[in-house]
Parts: structure tokens; C-alpha cells; sequence
């Protein structure tokens, strides 16, 4: 009875992503007869075999995100284990004021334009690879997950062993906490890895050369100028109106755009799933 | 938060373990969807010519609907898109403090006769009181701050929806990118931080009063 009621629930959640995928595998001339549907009256591949013909743009997006995502994910996590790490520490003094420093982060901004205006004027990070990277490298919230998650699995005795030792701190970075700490590390990698792919925001607001534009932002230009052209009948009969929309993807090619934009995100999530569950609490802890 | 709660509690009450785990899964990747990627799903629900929806209804007799330029469904899409995309998140983080609740109480339960229900309403819920507080206190703060993803891509940043779609976060970037006008851009900016700021700690003054074991600071 349960199981039947989530699976109904779980059908609302299915479906539209189906939709989707359907569409996207659907031929022009079915979906200009019937419109969209589930039982499409062809099937056809042409919307993959035009992406992968005349793709040069979405290869390039592709690479770029990858690129960024995958560095941005490996330096943020070296930075903000390590900056939970001394946070973490009891015999370090300025700790609970650092804590408050990255807490209050969280709890006030100045919004959209100064960060804008730092970014372009003075940090000159607009229309380069950077921005996708630094100044997302640390997150105040998970810094508190991370620290939170240090100060709980691993005990203090651990630490004062070490030092006895004779291990610096680096030493006991290195050999100690990084070993006991792949779920942390895992989830909050996890997170990092979806925000940085999805990030459709940053591209469209700092990137002008198209050499560098994210895949998500890319997206979102294809539909917004295809609504435009749509919602604007007059511009559209114009001769620049109709060459325009004549260089658009179809329809169901802008549904395969979106399916490998969104392929490789749900293929990450089972592979951290174990470690996701156990990260979750520990987050929940408060800080 | 009252979905998310409700649909946690029933996936506890999975006996299969396997189903379960298929099931999380699938209900929490919306969660991992960019907001462009659900704008593109929700266009093919809503769209004028081909939309699934307008599909339905012209087969029910009912005439096509430019949903793109009709503003008073807009709050329930809104509400809609954003329920999918979230309660399954919400839910998977409700299932992970339910499962560090300890077995013993539900079999002290058992023994009293208490019913799944009764258990759900008296154990369960109560547990999970600190995680909604904290939750509630952290979205008291964002109340100001719509999700601007699901604001700007979701409508397709039309016009003539800008009267139930604007948020705060959304006028910010218009005014400096569209309307050029920096100054207003940045005060409306400081106003919601200020404001935000000051709800965050009312919240939490409130729950600190009311039972200290549940304020964040």
C-alpha cells in the first residue's frame, strides 16, 4: 500500500525528465504533427547525429565545464578541509573568531553588485576561466559541515598523540584526518561537483567570448533566444528574423542538448550515494 | 516542508531495502537539475504549440492557452516546479535524522499499542523537531531572497509576467544589466541583506525563547 503510493509519487518526479528524453528522440515532422508526447508517432535519431555534426559550441562548452568543474571541485576541497582542519583545533586561540568570520558569510552579503564590481574592476576575473573557480573556493557553509564533521568522528586524544609524536600539523593533515574523512569529503565534493555544473549563472553574467561559455549558459541562451524570436511575430517575419530562427536547433535538438547537460550529473550521484547519506547528518549537526 | 515530512515518513516505512534506495535515488535527482534544465522541462509542459498541456486540453475540448503570457497561474507553476524539485531533498534529509533515531523507542512503543501513526505523531515527529527548526531558521533568512534561477529561467524572463514572477533578486540584476542603474541596483541589494540579516536573528530570539535546545547560535 506504502510502496504503491510512492511509486505513484515517484511516477510525478519520472515523467517529466521521460518527456523529455522522449522528445528528444522524437522526429521534426512527429513533433510538428502531434506536438509533444509521450508516444511520438517516429522515433529518430537526428537530433543526436545533428549535435554531433555540427556541435563545434557545445564540445567547447563541454570541455570548459568539465574542465572548471573538476578543478574548482579539487582546489576548493584542498582549501576548505584544510581551513575546517584548524578550525577543528582546540589548542588554536583565534578559532572561535575565524568560526564567526566564515559564519557571518553566511548570514550577510552584499548582494549581486559588489561582488560584481570587485570581480571586474578590481579582481579583472571577467571573460576568464577564473571566475567559474575562485570565487566559489570556499563555501562558509560547508566549512562548518567539514569542521563540524572533523570535531565529531575524530577524537582529540588522536591529535595530542600525534603531537607527542612529534607530527606537525601538516603531518596529522595528511596521515590522520584525511584518511577518516572521505564521507565529508565525499558529499561535500558531491555538492561542489553539481553546483559547479549547474551554474548557469555565473557564464551569463561575466563571459562574452564564446570560447568560454558553460554548457548550462549556453543552454539557457538557446531558449531564451528562441522565446524571444517566438514571442516577437514581427521581428520573426523579418528577413534577419527568419535566418536567425533557420540557425536555431530544432526543437528536439535543444532536448538533446539538455539530456547530455544533464546526463553526466545524474551518472556521479549513485557513485557518491553511500557516502551522501551518512555526510547528510553529520551536516545536520549544528554548528 | 509539510510534503517533505510526510513523504520521508513513508519511505521509512519501506520494508524492501532495495526499493527504497531505488526510490530516494529518483526522488532526489530533480535536486541535481540545474534551474535551466527545468525551465526546458517545464517548456515542454506549458509551450503554446506543442506543449504536453495544451495537448491535453485540446483533446478535452478546451481551447489552446498561451501560458507564457497569462499571469494568474504563475504563483501555482512557480509553487508546483519548485515542490518538484526540492521535497525530495528535504526528504532524504528528514529520512537521515529518522534513521539515527533509536530503535527502542518505537519497540517501547509497539508494546504500549501504539499504531504507525500514533508512532509517527509521537516519536517521530518530535525528533525531527531541531533539524525543521534549523531548516526553518536558515529559509526565515532567504524569504527575501527568491531562488533566482527559478525566478529568471523558469518564466523565461517575459514581461509581461514581471508583475507575478519579479522577486527582489531579479529586479537587482535588471536594474544593473538591463536598466544600466547601478546605485538602485546595490541599495535594493543592501536592503534585502539587511533585512534578511535582521529576520535570521528574530527567528532564532524567538526559538531561543521558546526552547533554547533548538536556536543555531
Amino acid at each position: 500500500m506504502i510502496s504503491a503510493m510512492l511509486i505513484i509519487a515517484s511516477l510525478f518526479v519520472v515523467l517529466p525528465l521521460l518527456l523529455v528524453v522522449i522528445i528528444s528522440f522524437s522526429s521534426a515532422e512527429s513533433i510538428a504533427l502531434h506536438g509533444y508526447t509521450f508516444l511520438p508517432s517516429e522515433f529518430s535519431l537526428a537530433a543526436y547525429k545533428n549535435l554531433m555534426k555540427t556541435g563545434t559550441q557545445i564540445k567547447n562548452s563541454y570541455i570548459i565545464t568539465i574542465f572548471y568543474t573538476i578543478t574548482g571541485t579539487v582546489l576548493s576541497l584542498a582549501v576548505m578541509s584544510m581551513f575546517a582542519y584548524v578550525l577543528a583545533q582546540k589548542r588554536f586561540p583565534a578559532r572561535k573568531g575565524l568560526t564567526f568570520y566564515a559564519f557571518f558569510t553566511m548570514l550577510f552579503s552584499g548582494g549581486l553588485v559588489p561582488s560584481y564590481i570587485l570581480n571586474v574592476r578590481y579582481l579583472h576575473l571577467d571573460d576568464t576561466i577564473w571566475i567559474f573557480i575562485l570565487p566559489s573556493l570556499v563555501s562558509a557553509y560547508y566549512v562548518i559541515i567539514l569542521r563540524t564533521f572533523i570535531q565529531t568522528t575524530i577524537p582529540d586524544t588522536l591529535f595530542e598523540a600525534a603531537i607527542i609524536d612529534g607530527a606537525n600539523d601538516f603531518t596529522i593533515f595528511c596521515k590522520i584526518v584525511l584518511p577518516l574523512f572521505k564521507a565529508g569529503l565525499a558529499t561535500i565534493g558531491l555538492f561542489n561537483v553539481v553546483n559547479r555544473w549547474n551554474d548557469w549563472f555565473t557564464g551569463m553574467l561575466y563571459i562574452e567570448n564564446p570560447k568560454l561559455i558553460p554548457l548550462q549558459t549556453m543552454l539557457q541562451k538557446i531558449q531564451r533566444n528562441i522565446e524571444f524570436i517566438k514571442q516577437n511575430a514581427e521581428f520573426a517575419d523579418t528577413a534577419m528574423g527568419l535566418e536567425l530562427l533557420r540557425s536555431m536547433p530544432t526543437e528536439s535538438t535543444r532536448m538533446a542538448i539538455t539530456i547530455i547537460a544533464v546526463v553526466p550529473i545524474l551518472f556521479a550521484y549513485p557513485f557518491f550515494q553511500r557516502y551522501f547519506i551518512k555526510g547528510l547528518t553529520i551536516g545536520s549537526i549544528k554548528g | 516542508m509539510f510534503l517533505a515530512v510526510s513523504l520521508s515518513l513513508l519511505l521509512n516505512e519501506l520494508h524492501s531495502k532495495k526499493l527504497a534506495k531505488v526510490l530516494q535515488t529518483i526522488f532526489i535527482m530533480p535536486h541535481f537539475l540545474s534551474m535551466t534544465v527545468v525551465s526546458i522541462v517545464v517548456f515542454a509542459f506549458l509551450s503554446v504549440n506543442n506543449g504536453l498541456l495544451n495537448n491535453i486540453l485540446e483533446l478535452l475540448g478546451y481551447s489552446r492557452h498561451n501560458w507564457y503570457m497569462e499571469r494568474k497561474f504563475w504563483p501555482l507553476f512557480l509553487v508546483l516546479v519548485n515542490a518538484w524539485k526540492h521535497v525530495g531533498y528535504s526528504a532524504v534529509v528528514y529520512l537521515a535524522s529518522i534513521s539515527s533515531i533509536s530503535e527502542e523507542y518505537y519497540e517501547a512503543a509497539i508494546i504500549d499499542g501504539a499504531n504507525k501513526l500514533q508512532q509517527a505523531w509521537y516519536i517521530t515527529i518530535p525528533h525531527l523537531r531541531t533539524m525543521m527548526t534549523i531548516l526553518l531558521i536558515l529559509s526565515v533568512g532567504g524569504i527575501f531572497r527568491g531562488d533566482f534561477g527559478l525566478f529568471y529561467t523558469v518564466p523565461q524572463d517575459n514581461g509581461v509576467l514581471y508583475p507575478v514572477t519579479d522577486v527582489i533578486d531579479t529586479y537587482i540584476y535588471r536594474s544593473m544589466r538591463v536598466l544600466n542603474n547601478v546605485g538602485m541596483a546595490t541599495a535594493a541589494g543592501l536592503y534585502q541583506s539587511v533585512v534578511g540579516f535582521i529576520l535570521v536573528l528574530t527567528t532564532n530570539k524567538i526559538v531561543n525563547k521558546i526552547s533554547p535546545e533548538y536556536a543555531m547560535f
